[in-house]
């Protein structure tokens, strides 16, 4: 069912993920807020489980048992759709000047004319040896240029998330204390208007404010590693996810202050500061860090556009220069580590709510 | 979800059903705003002809990066062109992009959603599993890639956006059909010997309407987004067709100079989003009878 009152859950089914930050609709996602049913039938059974419980081992198994499948999907997926790629691959490599041997030569070497199955399993085949082939335009293997730029959006990533957790959680909780009064109002606006701008113009005016114009911060690049290099991407990046999470923050704060336990609290005579910040927002959580959990495998999976603005040097930049080169290996294996890794986080935050909720588990939602 | 429906339900889909919907909506602050923004973006696009004296796309050397006022309202880019002109033409672009393109996600996610959820099984979990794959790219991963295959153009982004949206649709409908299917309307209609599409068109279609109207909606906001962030990247429009995300992107280089050129269209997305997402918000709550206004 719908979260009530939280707008940006609609994002979240609505179309696949096309706000760069919030795309908070991987697989194992649906369940806690847009709480969709899942596909694993609900256990019978309640009660209190062990960490490392029958009940566990079997929720785990159930979920890489759907993950193996959701991955190879994904591989084929990544595969047929850039075989289709328009232009010879062939014919951009060697240039204006070639003959029919030389292209014949790099045809075969390439298996380029072997029937489609052939090179799907040949694909395959690579993959498990951690091969994604080699760059058409350098030359070198696509691997290693992954490697080599994913510590630029891991650190990206990393940044814009811590930032987008203090804010959004922060606003969030003040306006789910001051709810419906002004200061409410305004934090909600300001987040609606943050979760509707685009995050490329928010890029772009930060430059010309900052950079342009107060000239205190760098434009773009990676300088050296310096801390002044990572400001405005990060900020750029985490933007309309702190405004998402203070959205998800407040709905889920407001709707647990509802709930009889919170009125106990404050008759046992908890204040009500403590009440909010140590009662409600504790049981608000799990919404909340689905939100950035989701969000966080999507800033590592390469925000392509704010790493564009920035010309910051990782992945998502990468992925974009190897379509608009027509790099066939350098997208099929940017686009495949990508999807690998916002699959992977996503898996791994469902495993460590489960362990910690166990109404996860018993496949409720968490009205259940 | 099967709250919306059931206040669908009641509020009957026949006749009338979207006018008093409209009705409802005049009467939500965030609607109404929202209803505003929408109605300035769709008014400019439809009527950009008769509003701007300029033509889009003929170029003036010499009137090149005009500082907004006096003839130019917004004014003109490198190249001489109107900005406010091409603001009107590019709304155009991007509602055209974004209506069509949340129609194939919509009926793609529909019906595959109504088929996977009535028949339930093999059928079922097929489907599921195509759309837990489809999600399984993070942001405008799968959209670049679909772009990528098929070279980019405008028919291009419009089979991309479709093709990547009918995956949240369909889990949506597929949950609501998934309780639909238990009541006794369904198996009334099933015990008087309709076949399965008579059941699904007749009777399930018109209950998962109302949640469609608003999935319709807030994926507006969204692909009008996902529409100029491709753009944007140069993997959507295509010179010299006017759209917001291109235009903003023409301007980066003149950012020193005219920083009027990148920001201005930016605006114009920020509003039109804005636009479609405080609308949907409305519709969500005037359908959502649970919605959080009602219950403290």
């Amino acid at each position: 069912m719908l979260v009530p009152g939280i707008p940006g859950a609609w994002f979240l089914c609505g179309n696949g993920g096309v706000h760069e930050s919030h795309t908070g609709n991987g697989p194992f996602f649906a369940r806690p807020t847009a709480r969709v049913p899942a596909d694993d039938k609900p256990a019978d059974t309640r009660g209190t489980v062990q960490v490392f419980s029958p009940r566990m081992l079997a929720y785990t198994t159930r979920r890489l048992l759907v993950f193996v499948p959701i991955l190879l999907g994904v591989v084929t997926l990544t595969f047929f759709l850039l075989q289709v790629l328009p232009g010879d691959p062939v014919l951009s490599m060697v240039g204006e000047r070639y003959d029919q041997a030389t292209l014949d030569r790099l045809r075969n070497e390439m298996h380029l004319d072997d029937p489609l199955p052939v090179r799907y399993v040949r694909y395959l085949g690579s993959l498990a040896r951690l091969d994604l082939g080699n760059s058409y335009v350098t030359g070198q293997p696509v691997w290693n240029s992954i490697r080599e730029r994913f510590p630029y959006t891991l650190r990206l990533a990393v940044a814009a998330m811590v930032l987008s957790v203090v804010l959004g959680v922060g606003a969030g909780v003040v306006s789910a204390y001051y709810w419906r009064t002004p200061v409410d109002l305004l934090t909600m606006s300001v987040t609606v208007i943050g979760v509707s701008m685009p995050v490329f113009w928010f890029g772009v005016v930060l430059v010309y404010v900052f950079a342009v114009r107060l000239n205190w911060l760098p434009a773009s690049g990676a300088g050296s590693g310096g801390l002044r290099y990572l400001v405005l991407p990060a900020v750029t990046l985490a933007q309309a996810s702190a405004a998402y999470v203070a959205r998800i923050t407040r709905t889920s704060v407001v709707e647990e202050t509802g709930e009889l336990y919170i009125q106990a609290a404050r008759a046992r005579g908890a204040s009500r500061p403590r009440a909010v910040l140590r009662h409600a927002l504790r049981n608000a959580l799990l919404p909340i860090v689905t939100v950035v959990a989701a969000d966080f495998g999507s800033f590592l999976s390469g925000a392509v556009l704010t790493e564009s603005i920035f010309a910051w040097p990782g992945l998502g930049r990468f992925t974009l220069r190897a379509i608009l080169e027509r790099d066939l290996p350098a997208i099929q294996g940017a686009v495949l580590f990508m999807a690998v890794l916002f699959l992977t986080v996503n898996l791994l935050v469902d495993l460590v709510y489960a362990r910690v909720d166990p109404r996860v588990r018993v496949g409720g939602g968490t009205n259940g | 979800m099967a709250e919306v429906a059931a206040a669908v339900e009641a509020h009957g889909t026949g006749h009338g059903y979207f006018a008093r919907l409209l009705g409802r909506l005049c009467t939500h602050p965030g609607g109404i705003a929202g209803c505003v923004l929408v109605a300035v973006v769709v008014l400019g696009a439809v009527f950009a002809p008769w509003l701007s004296p300029y033509s889009p796309n003929v170029i003036h050397m010499n009137g090149s990066l005009t500082p907004p006022g006096g003839a130019h309202l917004l004014g003109t880019d490198v190249f001489g062109r109107d900005i406010a002109t091409r603001l009107l033409y590019g709304a155009r672009f991007s509602l055209l992009v974004s209506v069509l393109s949340r129609l194939i996600a919509i009926v793609l996610g529909a019906g595959l959603g109504l088929v996977a959820g009535y028949f339930g099984g093999r059928v079922d979990a097929m489907v599921m599993r195509a759309a837990d794959v489809t999600l399984a790219y993070p942001g405008l991963l799968l959209l670049i890639a679909v772009v990528a295959a098929v070279g980019p153009s405008t028919a291009a982004l419009f089979i991309a956006l479709g093709f990547v949206g009918w995956a949240g649709v369909a889990r949506i409908v597929r949950a609501q059909v998934l309780s639909l299917r238990e009541r006794d309307f369904v198996a009334a209609a099933q015990s008087l010997g309709m076949s399965n599409v008579r059941v699904i068109v007749r009777h399930l279609l018109p209950n998962v309407a109302g949640t469609l109207t608003v999935v319709f909606t807030m994926g507006l906001g969204m692909a009008i987004m996902a529409e100029s962030s491709m753009s944007f990247l140069g993997l959507g429009a295509q010179p010299p067709q006017a759209s917001w995300g291109s235009m903003l992107s023409a301007g980066l280089d003149y950012l020193r100079v005219a920083p009027w050129v990148s920001l201005v269209p930016g605006l114009a997305i920020t509003a039109a989003v804005l636009g479609f997402n405080l609308t949907g918000d409305a519709l969500r709550d005037i359908l959502d009878p649970r919605g959080m206004g009602r219950r403290i």
